[in-house]
């Protein structure tokens, strides 16, 4: 049984919130696409939000899938991949506001974000973004910028709040930026683009 | 069959991009809804010209494009009113419209004039352009560069290959369906899933439109009280959802909007008046009007019964 409760998100969507861990309603969501029977499936932290076409399905009938699919038992998870390693040039255009937000060094700073482990939380708000959890206390915080970039190259890396983001491809971001990577993040043409997926660990390394 | 050159880009305008239809089914890796911003516009232009709705054409951004023939075609121009014009390479000028099919001889030039209301004129081609694919679409988004021509604005010099087709019979769109966009606009909207007491104000005052693009529209007027949690988790967010940041200007999101926001999202535009959107400019008035989820289903019904008689039984928002 879950504890699932289910709201409306405006009149196309439905927003299942439930207090379950990330890779869960990660796989739940991947299973609710895998269905077909909804538009899309966004996990996101402590809930899942499904689009609906009011027009092919009913409010009434869209809720009860959600329901029951949020009580079916969920796929147990493969065994886990080993750690994504990203070697990382700390050299962000933030790293010394990073600093002097946590009271650190450049290189105290570099020590605590590479000295942690990660996971990614949930890809969104620009294709392939990845919002990890694992960020050290000494590094959490950090207030996005007042005044977001209108581009961040691919292969940023940023922490803001209680998480560390990294840019699969160049977008716009207001998160405060303490070095880039090469890493291959996103492969274009290739049937999974993104490198990272919720549940996935992630390592930094770092490089000169 | 290879698809032809068809149009030279002489000037590009504020921003005209190649936009075709919407990505589906990709929200959970980040990648937005994208396609045109106003999709019922492109669908008009496409038919006038016999394709399918969702057709690669051009999205004008205020006007101000000019396009030369490289070899005889026909267009449909649909969206924001602007003055069509076509110029032969003799230096002869013949006026065209919106809504009716134009036939382009090779060595004209297409210019359309500053549009007068409304953001987005469409400009179809019969065949559809040939456009790069990415994600399940040929549109063009841009923040990552991907899609449409080369991932980016079209520029002067950038030359356009449309698919061969059948020449389209001359058609003009049934006087139902043509939108006459003004300057003020109404959205219909729901609450949004962190509707607070002070957000009231969202459907109680009207609005002007301030910085807009095809990621999202900022409503300028009093400033929304901060209500609920300044410091929120990050939450799954729509086409037409409506941002409160805390203290701050709302912003509804547009078609190339990210998919999960930190702000509380207070209202959330219906799914059948989302396409409007992508029509208002800076300096426009605009209203929320509080609508029942419920009832937005016989608005949505209604619009898409009107449409597909014409555009085809496939066309969806």
């Amino acid at each position: 049984m879950t504890d699932a409760r289910i709201e409306a998100f405006g009149d196309d969507a439905l927003t299942a919130r439930l207090a379950q861990p990330q890779p869960v309603i990660a796989a739940r969501a991947a299973a609710l696409r895998a269905s077909g029977a909804f538009a899309e499936a966004v996990p996101t932290p402590g809930a899942l939000t499904v689009v609906f076409d009011p027009g092919a399905l009913s409010r009434e009938a869209a809720t009860t899938l959600l329901r029951e699919a949020m009580a079916a038992p969920v796929e147990a998870a493969d065994a886990p991949a080993p750690p994504f390693i990203v070697p990382v040039r700390y050299d962000g255009a933030d790293l010394d506001r990073v600093a002097e937000h946590a009271g650190l060094t450049r290189t105290d700073v570099i020590e605590a974000h590479v000295g942690s482990r990660y996971a990614v939380a949930f890809l969104g708000f620009t294709p392939g973004f990845a919002y990890l959890d694992g960020l050290p206390c000494a590094l959490s915080g950090v207030p996005r910028l007042s005044k977001p970039r209108l581009s961040v190259p691919q292969g940023s890396i940023g922490v803001a709040g209680a998480r560390c983001g990294l840019y699969a491809l160049p977008g716009p971001g207001g998160w405060p930026l303490i070095g880039r990577t090469d890493a291959a993040l996103f492969r274009s043409g290739a049937a999974a683009p993104f490198a990272l997926a919720p549940g996935r660990a992630v390592r930094f390394e770092p490089v000169a | 069959m290879t698809a032809r050159e068809a149009l030279r880009v002489l000037a590009g305008g504020a921003q005209a991009t190649v936009q075709a239809g919407p990505r589906r089914g990709l929200r959970h890796l980040g990648v937005p809804t994208c396609g045109a911003a106003d999709p019922v516009s492109l669908a008009l232009a496409n038919r006038l010209v016999g394709n399918a709705a969702h057709a690669p054409g051009i999205e004008a951004t205020y006007g101000g494009v000019r396009l030369a023939a490289l070899r005889g075609l026909s267009v449909g121009i649909v969206g924001a009113s602007c003055g069509v014009s076509v110029q032969g390479a003799d230096g002869t000028e013949r006026p065209g419209v919106l809504h009716r099919t134009l036939r382009l001889r090779a060595g004209e030039t297409l210019a359309l004039s500053p549009a007068r209301h409304g953001s987005r004129t469409y400009i179809a081609v019969a065949g559809g352009l040939d456009a790069d694919a990415a994600f399940g679409s040929a549109s063009t988004y841009l923040p990552a560069g991907f899609g449409g021509h080369e991932g980016r604005a079209l520029r002067a010099g950038d030359v356009l290959r449309a698919h061969p087709g059948p020449e389209p019979e001359t058609v003009e769109t049934p006087r139902r369906l043509r939108a006459h966009f003004g300057g003020a606009w109404t959205l219909r909207a729901t609450t949004g899933p962190e509707y607070a007491e002070g957000h009231g104000a969202l459907f109680a005052e009207g609005w002007r439109a301030g910085a807009c693009d095809r990621m999202g529209l900022r409503l300028d007027g009093a400033p929304l009280p901060a209500s609920g949690s300044a410091v929120m988790d990050s939450v799954a967010v729509l086409p037409g959802t409506v941002q409160a940041p805390p203290g701050g200007a709302p912003i509804i999101l547009g078609v190339d909007g990210g998919t999960t926001g930190g702000y509380p999202r207070a209202a959330q535009v219906i799914r059948a008046d989302r396409h409007l959107i992508g029509q208002a400019r800076p300096g426009d008035g605009l209203r929320l009007l509080r609508w029942r989820a419920e009832d937005a289903d016989a608005v949505l019904a209604d619009k898409l019964a009107l449409l597909r008689g014409w555009v085809g039984a496939g066309f969806t928002l």
